[in-house]
């Protein structure tokens, strides 16, 4: 059951290649802490520190998505013998 | 006692049993072999498997520990958020390589895994050793959680009977794990996420409203709860950090990922598993709820009552009833899987490579079984050694994380590249090992060691600062024996079995 790449890189695909790196973002966003300790600005009486990092669940969920999408039409051309 | 939660709680976990006697026929297969036994036969998909590997994360450990921490501790204890937002991008970039391998090569466990790409039964058994000593104290928060909500619906009390609950919820555990493997802790997954949702939807919605609002909440949060002081700025990145890399190198997190029937369920899973995320954070903030209830630390169960006394406070009890189920069931199913997995662990890669390697399939079952019970006992273990650790349970899961995160460089390194030598991986893992051991210990087993660089105090996770440790021995190392040609051994896998 063994899944082999597609090994051709055409240039028009180079971009999506790269759509792995925009996982790095939630780590900045969420290991910075020194940029989001604070109680202000508050949201419904919820301090900042709390609001952002709920935030931040979505955003990483739907960098996750977008690079999934990516990554599943790079592959889609062949996908008949690739992956399920 | 409290009789109308008790009952429930009684008919709710009956279902469950029932169901899970059940499911050791659902999709069958040949329970004496272990592939069939521990894995359940590799055909899980994106559904199943995202139950199951939320099982995994969310446990005891969500429902009591991290709220209890939120409760004495304060902001530092909301950690948990971005450990879990940080963890599925690396779940997502690294795990489909695992299960291509592993699937190529037919390896049950991490420890199979790196044998055959390092040829060295000995960093498979560093590894798989790893794996069995750091899960223990994970089982071993999942009893303390069943343990205090039995406490919450008033069994136990004094001397023998204060030990109680701890005794049922082992036995319990251990009966069902035995007969039917992994598929009873999946379907019963799907039964105690059901019970959770509703659980957390009514907590988050009810309290607050009787409570007058979030912002009413927050507002009766002390200011040093509320918010981290500079000081801790450090510890509350390399827990989330540390506890994110360690996750799935936990035996049981792996099994779920191997039971999956192919990448794109993985993939799939690493983005739809933020969804319990989000109810992490929520559930996190019952510790402020809690305070803001003005409920205080309990004699018995220190901060960790901190829950199941709101729930006694602000539900009828026949609800109380149905949330104390959800947590103890929660607790059951990732301790039933956890044991599972050390369990193949243990059979495959210590008994049949050491001890008998002309074992049957049956043979293997067999021992896994056995051993299912072993790794149970030392959980229990634990808890009686580490009473200091047991007022605030979720120091048994971070103690865990010191060692399985040492695990970190042979398994998620060697994915991507052969350079790192597979002695200097086995120097390092040691290092990390030993000191992260001494550090936590030095601590009287709790998870934030104070690191002083130059004139400077830098207190942060030990697993971390453990693994930092492992990380240059491992490359230090590397360098040295690749430049003399030390035999780095034969790699049975090649770069197209990753991909």
């Amino acid at each position: 059951m063994s899944v082999k790449e597609d090994s051709s890189r055409s240039p028009r695909r180079g971009w999506r290649r790269a759509m792995p790196l925009l996982l790095i973002i939630p780590y900045i966003g969420t290991l910075w802490v020194s940029t989001y300790a604070s109680i202000t600005p508050e949201l419904w009486g919820i301090p900042f520190f709390y609001w952002y990092q709920f935030l931040w669940i979505g955003i990483g969920a739907a960098i996750t998505i977008v690079v999934y999408l990516a990554e599943d039409r790079t592959r889609a051309p062949r996908s008949n013998g690739g992956e399920r | 006692m409290n009789v109308p939660a008790l009952s429930v709680m009684i008919v709710l976990f009956l279902l469950v049993t029932g169901l899970g006697f059940f499911s050791a026929r659902w999709r069958s297969g040949d329970m004496d072999l272990l592939h069939e036994w521990g894995l359940a036969g590799g055909r899980f998909g994106t559904v199943v498997t995202w139950f199951l590997l939320g099982g995994d994360l969310y446990t005891a450990y969500t429902f009591i520990a991290v709220p209890a921490l939120v409760f004495s501790a304060g902001a530092i204890g909301f950690f948990a958020v971005p450990y879990t937002i940080i963890v599925y991008p690396l779940v997502f970039l690294v795990m489909p390589r695992l299960w291509s391998v592993c699937r190529t090569h037919g390896y049950v466990t991490p420890a199979d895994f790196v044998r055959g790409r390092y040829d060295s039964s000995t960093l498979a058994l560093a590894v798989a050793t790893s794996g069995i000593l750091a899960t223990m104290p994970y089982i071993a928060l999942q009893l303390v959680g069943i343990q205090v909500v039995l406490g919450a619906v008033g069994i136990g009390g004094a001397g023998f009977m204060g030990d109680l609950p701890l005794i049922i919820a082992f036995v319990i555990l251990a009966a069902y794990t035995y007969s039917s493997g992994l598929r009873a802790p999946a379907m019963i997954a799907l039964v105690k996420d059901a019970l959770i949702f509703i659980v957390v939807i009514a907590a988050v919605i009810m309290i607050p409203a009787k409570l007058g609002g979030y912002g009413h909440i927050f507002a009766a949060v002390p200011r040093e709860k509320l918010i981290l002081s500079p000081s801790q700025y450090g510890s509350y990145a390399t827990l989330a950090l540390g506890s994110a890399l360690a996750l799935f190198l936990y035996p049981h997190s792996i099994t779920g990922v191997l039971s999956s029937d192919s990448r794109k369920v993985i993939k799939r899973n690493a983005a739809f598993l933020p969804i319990y995320s989000f109810l992490l954070g929520l559930i996190a903030l019952l510790g402020f709820m809690a305070l803001a209830a003005g409920i205080k630390p309990d004699a018995v169960y220190g901060a960790q009552y901190a829950v199941p006394a709101l729930f006694n406070m602000m539900f009828p009890p026949w609800f109380a009833g149905v949330a104390f189920s959800a947590i103890a069931i929660g607790a059951l199913v990732p301790a039933a899987i956890m044991s599972i997995a050390t369990a193949n662990l243990f059979t495959r890669n210590i008994y049949r490579e050491y001890l008998r390697p002309d074992a049957t399939p049956r043979q293997e079952a067999r021992m896994a079984k056995a051993a299912s019970l072993v790794v149970k006992f030392g959980a229990l273990a634990f808890i009686l050694l580490l009473q200091n650790a047991r007022q605030e349970a979720i120091n048994f899961q971070l103690l865990g994380g010191v060692w399985i995160l040492q695990t970190f460089p042979v398994i998620v390194f060697g994915l991507y590249t052969r350079w790192f030598h597979r002695w200097a991986l086995l120097t390092g893992w040691a290092v990390g090992m030993v000191s992260g051991t001494m550090m936590a210990a030095s601590q009287h087993f709790t998870a934030i060691f104070p690191l002083h660089v130059g004139g400077s105090l830098i207190p942060g996770y030990t697993a971390f600062y453990a693994f930092i440790a492992n990380v240059i021995v491992t490359i230090a190392l590397s360098v040295a024996f690749n430049a003399l040609g030390v035999s780095n051994g034969t790699d049975q896998t090649t770069a197209a079995d990753y991909v």
